[in-house]
């Protein structure tokens, strides 16, 4: 058997981890679960004349409470592995770190995910089949094929960003913004959630008036024509593209690292 | 074997242990003792690779225990002081870590809660703290790894459970186990251990076995106190003198006053057991 990756050793740990995972996700999955249903009630029985609930607003929602359950996975699943003394039973178990590491991605990047999304879909679906004037309106899942996980408009640019899409783009961009929550479960011992999206917020503020400023500059260069206009901005969101393609990627890559060496170099 | 050489460790810049060397062999169960603070826990943090050296080695077997390598972790438990449970009964818990463990007996595991009489379907929650702490022991006993360490396991443990402690950890003990036990009661394991090692404040003060301890320091049971003590301690009907043994005289080992003749003398007991 070997000492860094024995598939029976890590199936035990998916096992170990899986045994837990509704004791400790359990109730926030309920709670978010039982968020739509809230708003079907009340939509419900407060309209009664015609389906409110388009998917698109249904959609929308999974996206918003699918983000909620992504940051709270880590931070509820792997909530004591970084605790002096809670902690040290992870530490001890015995797999290897690179084991720990995979499961907790897995149940982290992959599990939660799947079960939010199975779900959601289930519980409107059914929603869905109520009779009666439901405000629910057609099938949530139907939405899916051609949606992005977040809808940004439908202007030309934004179909032009789609149109210069790169392979994995969408799995490489929620990676990225799921490894930062996994990471910073490792780094903080305390209000780790609050204290990543605060961060985040810092790093969001300073981007945006970087994009912001970039703008006015476009705005203040002179184009001879209109087509020379749409050809630069163009340029400029195929370049966006790239670079946010290149930094989901880097951000992933030394985010899930540093995870891995985290939980390595961990002390109790 | 347990063997640590050298090590210095420090938490930020204040200093546990400068340079200290000793030895666990297997088939023994150390008790570990001192003062508050002077690194007990530490010291089987490091054993166990949760905490890392700062300088020199600290080996078992071929493993170095901060790399945590799954093999050496499968052959190790720590059982910390402070009780921490999962919202689970003891057998559901067992059962879960026991899969990781090649060795562990579920059978044996039942037969000590009986014998510590805790109901091993009962969640943890609804144990008492002692009854908690007796159901963590059958789990850790269970797994069955040759490296134990408990650190302060007699806390909150009632007089009859002090007992059937001692009784199964002997039971649990083989020429191939290495027990060590981190503990303030001294009392409570006083049949048990065997060696004692002594810690101070970044130092091994003592590290020996009841017989070497009775070849160097003879246990004197008075009604006077003498004059020529290491330690003298008043107890009910005299005196109990720990004078060095310098006339090779067979003397019942007290820990406790041991503990304070080390205390009191750390030099004079240097010289004595390094001669």
């Amino acid at each position: 058997m070997n000492k860094t990756f024995d598939i029976r050793r890590f199936g035990n740990v998916l096992r170990y981890d899986a045994m837990s995972y509704f004791q400790k996700f359990g109730w926030t999955l309920l709670i978010l679960f039982a968020i739509p249903i809230g708003i079907w009630f009340l939509l419900y029985t407060n309209f009664h004349d015609s389906a409110d609930a388009t998917g698109d607003f249904r959609y929308v929602m999974l996206n918003a409470l699918f983000i909620i359950a992504m940051i709270l996975a880590p931070s509820r699943l792997y909530k004591t592995c970084n605790d002096s003394r809670r902690g040290i039973q992870f530490a001890m178990m015995p797999a290897s770190n690179l084991e720990k590491f995979l499961s907790m991605l897995f149940y982290c990047a992959l599990v939660t995910p799947l079960i939010y999304i199975a779900g959601f879909t289930l519980i409107d679906t059914i929603l869905t089949l109520i009779p009666g004037s439901n405000p629910y309106e057609g099938f949530i899942f139907k939405y899916f094929s051609h949606n992005d996980l977040v809808r940004v408009g439908d202007s030309d640019m934004t179909e032009y960003a789609q149109e210069i899409k790169l392979p994995l783009q969408g799995l490489f961009a929620w990676l990225a913004y799921v490894s930062i929550f996994i990471f910073t479960n490792m780094v903080f011992k305390k209000r780790k959630v609050s204290k990543t999206i605060g961060i985040l917020a810092l790093i969001g503020i300073v981007i945006m008036v970087i994009f912001i400023r970039s703008i006015i500059r476009i705005g203040d260069l002179d184009f001879a024509t209109d087509e020379a206009l749409i050809e630069y901005a163009k340029l400029f969101i195929k370049r966006l593209v790239y670079a946010s393609y290149v930094w989901n990627i880097i951000i992933s890559s030394v985010m899930l690292y540093f995870t891995y060496y985290k939980i390595r170099k961990q002390k109790y | 074997m347990i063997t640590i050489k050298n090590l210095d460790f420090s938490y930020k810049n204040v200093a546990v242990f400068k340079n200290i060397s000793l030895n666990f062999k297997r088939g023994n169960v150390y008790g570990l003792l001192g003062e508050n603070g002077v690194g007990k826990t530490t010291l089987l943090k490091l054993i166990c690779g949760l905490q890392h050296p700062t300088a020199g080695t600290c080996t078992i077997d071929e493993f170095v225990p901060s790399e945590r390598n799954p093999y050496f972790l499968q052959n190790i438990f720590f059982l910390p002081e402070e009780v921490i449970t999962d919202d689970t009964t003891p057998e559901k818990f067992v059962k879960k870590l026991g899969v990781f463990y090649p060795r562990y007996d579920h059978e044996y595991f039942l037969n000590l809660m009986d014998e510590l009489e805790v109901d091993a379907t009962k969640k943890f929650d609804a144990l008492s703290y002692g009854q908690k702490k007796k159901a963590l022991l059958a789990c850790a006993l269970s797994l069955r790894t040759d490296y134990l360490l408990l650190d302060e396991p007699t806390n909150g443990l009632d007089i009859p459970s002090k007992a059937l402690f001692r009784k199964v950890i002997l039971q649990h003990c083989t020429d191939e186990t290495t027990v060590i036990i981190s503990t303030h009661q001294v009392k409570d394991v006083e049949n048990l251990i065997d060696p004692i090692v002594i810690l101070d404040h970044d130092e091994v003060l003592l590290n020996a076995t009841f017989e070497e301890i009775s070849s160097k320091l003879y246990f004197e049971y008075g009604a006077e106190k003498s004059d020529d003590a290491l330690y003298s301690e008043m107890m009910p009907g005299g005196y109990i003198n720990v004078l060095p043994n310098n006339f090779e005289m067979e003397s019942k080992v007290n820990v406790e006053a041991l503990f304070n003749a080390v205390r009191n003398n750390k030099k004079r007991i240097k010289e004595i057991f390094n001669n």
